[in-house]
């Protein structure tokens, strides 16, 4: 059997017109196609053969003596079958040429990313912050908050009497969470408007803005049980450790998919994530309504704040702006676009879950 | 010898077949300099591009303006015991070889101009793309490392230059191991990021520390493993060189708002370029800074002025602001890579061998639209697709002009190689190479 190439010897670029030839019991002999002189002679199973990649060239080299390159890659695999058949037909290759085996993974690659973003990622997730220790979630906590004071927050210019009055409003369903160190702290919010916040280690931070803005101290309430929710549900946690897996499993797989294809795929990766942040919200706004039954509060309350910071102008910043006046379609496209769920939706689904009580 | 120095002068020839107007352009788009200051030059009958050039350089001097369309005489100018002498007789002549004073072995006859080719097929290598992504996820990643591998060797296989291949030679094991370290120190630098911002922030400046260890690990693990004609590549960059080229000046750029952005990227460049060797045979850039300077102001300009006259356009429509972020974005993107691939490839050399950039704004505008477009509209099944256009493009668009016989270039001695900085810059996520 022959293949014709090119040969290059150890040590320099110098390039011959070569054949190869290999007889049946294994003898090689390399020779020079214009001069018909031998350049190597050697036994076949003293060759390192390169692996067939789609019709790229294969190269049969010959440790510090040189290698031989051939386009001829149907004669390498022949010889190949002949010769060595443990590695003919390298199975790489055949999943690799075939149309079904790629449709098979297009389905699977589909099926498996589906599954991971829905089930797989939250399920770890949700592992990973169970497993992690207190003292590491107290310290992110604090860390955290002073990095939120620095950026954002000022002291609170809530006069103290209203502060203790709320203080003592939520005492009974702070109580009634003893387990999770809840503790309830007061921010002039600035540039974050009307909103509220819970970190990982049960502070919880109110916003002087939504503060003013709410009619009674039962709305406060109402958001501090949705507070909670995220806390009893470590969701600050669980979204991080999500974007992290997310983030990572895209590189290794796409990783290598070029500069501008890269910076397409954080995309997908972000839209992943605020589909988690909305199920998150929704988690805490169901948490929310069934204390709010619990404690024989009317959950209209949520209702009302929700409507009143959706009315806000800084429910742009939180996403929690209203669909009121605008065209419905546009907002369903929004949905997709924010880490929170439209108001309407919340407020349904809030007032159905009521109900089951 | 070593210290002669040669003017490269031009005595009003042009080759036949050129005109002074396309010579111009030509020259213009080789070395980003004003179309309309050579065109000027080219019309006196004498005239000197270059002075104090090294003798080793004259060649390529010679033989880029050549091809060009341009005929000089490198003339020798530093006094020596000989008297100066006019080595018209090695110039070009339009008809001759131009380097025949030269002793044998070294330089070839006649430059032959070539250019890279990429054999590979789209259809092909999407079987390839999603077959690999398939088996890395059945393993649970594992197998990604032989993924980069094949992947690599695709790419690798299919480009060519006078008909012989390129080669990856990186062990999938190697990179495993690299992958496992990269994913540990990822891992835990992304954790503590997160659950402590302050602690990270001291750690993202001893990251900035050890980033420029990990390119030159990354640039010499991957030069190592890449061979041509059976001669592997050599990376000799410095940590410190590193350090000055990725850290130092892009400092030094952020403090002065990007000002001095040319100059940091010049250096990068240089150092990423300047410090790589095939065999035993060196590659060099010589741009000046200035050239780096034109492009750059070039690009942002010409990308500010399309980006005003797409506001115009959308302002009538009513989407001012989105069309002219669209416009701007790809002309800056488009803009940026052509004249720099040409700036950078038209004036690096390897010995005596001499890159041309060509690519064209249009085409490559047409190629990078359709890619991206492709690849969000398949929801991006069409990235291998996309990769195998680039790869062609690419290869299509670089000229090689063979100044020596490409036989001899001599191979370096051996020395291995390690894979983990390679693996810790890919899964940080930093995209280099020219």
């Amino acid at each position: 059997m022959t293949l014709s190439g090119f040969w290059y010897g150890e040590g320099s670029s110098n390039r011959l017109a070569a054949e190869f030839s290999v007889s049946a019991d294994g003898s090689v002999n390399v020779v020079d196609s214009q001069t018909g002189a031998t350049i190597l002679a050697t036994t076949f199973d003293q060759l390192i053969i390169s692996d067939r990649i789609g019709n790229t060239p294969r190269f049969l080299s010959k440790q510090d003596q040189g290698r031989f390159e051939t386009s001829d890659n149907d004669g390498v695999d022949a010889i190949l079958l002949q010769l060595r058949p443990a590695q003919s037909g390298s199975v790489a290759h055949i999943l690799e040429s075939r149309w079904r085996y790629a449709l098979l993974s297009v389905v699977g690659v589909i099926a498996f990313g589906w599954w991971f973003a829905v089930h797989g990622t939250p399920t770890v997730a949700n592992w990973i912050s169970l497993a992690l220790p207190k003292h590491i979630i107290s310290s992110a906590s604090e860390e955290n908050l002073l990095l939120l004071d620095e950026l954002y927050f000022d002291e609170s210019e809530l006069s103290h009497d209203v502060q203790i009055r709320i203080q003592t409003h939520f005492a009974d369903l702070i109580a009634q969470h003893s387990a999770l160190d809840i503790r309830v702290m007061f921010r002039k919010g600035n540039a974050l408007g009307a909103n509220a916040f819970a970190l990982p280690d049960g502070s919880i931070i109110f916003t002087d803005e939504i503060v003013n803005l709410s009619e009674s101290d039962d709305e406060l309430l109402a958001i501090l049980a949705h507070e909670i929710g995220h806390v009893v549900e470590r969701h600050g946690v669980r979204s991080v450790v999500q974007g992290s897996i997310l983030s990572l499993a895209t590189l290794l797989m796409f990783g290598d998919a070029g500069a501008a294809a890269e910076s397409l795929l954080t995309i997908p990766v972000l839209l992943t994530q605020f589909a988690y942040s909305r199920d998150f919200e929704f988690e805490a706004d169901r948490y929310s309504s069934e204390q709010m039954a619990i404690n024989n509060v009317d959950p209209n309350h949520f209702v009302n704040i929700m409507r009143s910071l959706s009315r806000d102008g800084s429910c742009i910043k939180t996403n929690t702006c209203g669909d009121n006046n605008d065209d419905d379609q546009d907002n369903r496209l929004l949905d997709y676009l924010s880490t929170h769920p439209a108001p309407e939706d919340r407020i349904r689904h809030y007032q159905e879950h009521s109900q089951a009580f | 010898m070593t210290d002669l120095r040669y003017d490269i002068v031009f005595n009003g020839q042009i080759r036949e077949g050129f005109s002074v107007d396309e010579a111009a352009r030509a020259l213009s788009k080789r070395t980003a300099g004003s179309e309309e200051r050579i065109r000027k030059a080219l019309t006196k009958q004498h005239h000197v591009f270059k002075h104090d050039v090294a003798e080793g350089d004259t060649d390529r001097y010679v033989q880029q303006l050549f091809a060009a369309g341009v005929i000089v005489d490198a003339v020798l100018v530093t006094e020596s015991t000989t008297s100066p002498t006019d080595l018209s007789s090695s110039s070009a002549d339009g008809s001759g070889g131009i380097s025949d004073t030269k002793d044998d072995s070294g330089p070839r006859d006649q430059p032959q101009k070539m250019y890279f080719q990429f054999h590979g097929n789209g259809a092909e290598y999407f079987k390839i793309w999603i077959v690999n992504i398939c088996l890395s996820i059945v393993t649970l990643g594992i197998y990604s490392a032989w993924a980069k591998v094949r992947n690599k060797r695709y790419f690798y296989g299919n480009t060519t230059l006078d008909g012989s291949s390129f080669e990856y030679l990186a062990s999938p094991i190697t990179i495993l191991k690299g992958r496992i370290v990269a994913i540990i120190v990822f891992g835990s630098y992304a954790a503590v990021n997160h659950f402590y911002p302050i602690v990270g922030s001291v750690l993202a400046l001893a990251f900035m520390i050890l980033m420029p260890w990990v390119m030159v690990r990354s640039f010499a693990f991957n030069a190592f493993y890449s061979a041509y004609r059976g001669v592997r590549f050599r990376f000799n960059g410095t940590y410190g060189g590193a350090l000055a080229a990725f850290v130092g000046y892009p400092i030094l750029a952020a403090f002065t708002l990007g000002l001095l952005a040319p100059l940091a990227y010049k250096k990068q460049v240089y150092f990423f370029a300047g410090n790589h060797e095939f065999g035993q045979s060196r590659f060099e850039v010589d741009a000046s800074t200035r050239d780096f300077f034109i492009a750059f102001i070039t690009g942002f300009c010409a990308s500010l002025v399309a980006a005003l006259v797409a506001w115009i356009i959308g302002w009538v429509i009513g989407v001012a602001g989105l069309l002219a972020a669209l416009t701007f974005y790809l002309c800056t993107f488009v803009f940026f890579a052509v004249l720099l691939t040409n700036l950078v490839f038209n004036n690096l050399t390897l010995a005596l061998n001499q890159f041309t950039g060509e690519y064209e704004l249009k085409s490559y505008a047409v190629l990078f639209i359709t890619n991206t477009l492709g690849v969000i509209c398949t929801l991006g099944l069409f990235i291998p697709f996309a990769k195998v256009r680039a790869a062609k493009y690419k290869a299509e668009h670089t000229g090689f002009i063979a100044g020596t016989n490409m036989d001899e270039f001599i191979a370096a001695r051996q020395e291995s190689s390690r894979a983990m900085g390679e693996e810790l810059a890919e899964v940080f996520d930093w995209d280099f190479g020219i």
